[in-house]
């Protein structure tokens, strides 16, 4: 099971016959250079556990009957609710679009039991229409279009 | 413990990749409805009433969908965060961190399972 990287790892369990240099944080660490977007994509799962709590606290209101449910409706429309909720939205799509568009493709195994997964260049649009079509169905159920 | 946590890290992985996978399909719709449309009153009216959105969410696919939406994203970001520590504060408190995060994902997941079910 392939870990982070980390300076730690680098050095010898014990002492060998060769010199070697100490281990130590690259200069750029943690917000230069490419850093910066893998550090934030690691931070985006803040927001991640917020949403998940907070659809928790949705069932929860659900459970509890018709008052609880609208008390939660109408505390979305405070503004700093409104204010936190854009800026997840845009950490959502960015994380989504790494993981989904620019990752998925790169994490492919050679083989998924007997079958190859699709070639590389065919992922990203696949897992895109995915995601579109997935959103479109989450939007029409919750919205009323359908059922 | 830490043993222990290095002998399920395998099944944790998949939870997180499957989170990771269900959290970016479906949440960015899941906000944008709940957080942004719903306050602005962009969404028809009725369709986010309690009786509707109870019945869709208390039928068998409603239920799985909502476990779903919670228990994975949860483990994604425990798994997510643990690393993201590793990362900044390196493996020394990785031995508290881990278990911390791994247990609370657990702990919240069966709770999501109750309020599931009490539906």
């Amino acid at each position: 099971m392939p870990r982070m990287a980390h300076p730690q790892t680098l050095q010898p369990s014990k002492p060998g016959s060769t010199r070697t240099a100490a281990a130590e944080m690259p200069t750029k660490f943690p917000t230069g250079g490419r850093y910066l977007s893998y550090m934030a994509f690691g931070a985006t799962a803040f927001f991640y556990l917020i949403v998940a709590l907070q659809v928790l606290r949705m069932v929860l209101a659900l459970a509890a009957g018709p008052e609880a449910w609208d008390r939660v409706l109408v505390s979305f429309q405070h503004p700093l609710y409104l204010g936190f909720h854009a800026i997840t939205l845009a950490v959502l799509l960015w994380a989504g679009w790494r993981f989904l568009i620019k990752l998925s493709a790169k994490a492919q195994p050679k083989k998924i039991g007997p079958l190859r997964p699709p070639a590389a260049e065919a992922i990203p649009p696949l897992m895109g229409v995915l995601w579109l079509g997935a959103s479109a169905l989450v939007i029409i159920v919750l919205w009323g279009v359908f059922p | 413990m830490k043993t222990l946590i290095e002998k399920i890290e395998p099944f944790i992985w998949v939870l997180f990749g499957a989170g990771f996978m269900v959290g970016s399909l479906l949440l960015p719709a899941w906000v944008f409805t709940f957080g942004i449309a719903q306050p602005l009153g962009w969404v028809p009216e009725g369709a986010l009433a309690f009786e509707r959105v109870h019945a869709l969410a208390s039928n068998p696919i409603g239920r799985l969908l909502l476990l779903a939406l919670i228990a994975l994203p949860l483990w994604n970001a425990a798994n997510h965060l643990r690393h993201f520590s590793i990362d900044l504060g390196g493996y020394e408190r990785d031995g508290a961190v881990a278990p911390l995060l791994y247990a609370g994902a657990a702990v919240l997941s069966v709770v999501a399972i109750v309020a599931v079910v009490q539906l």
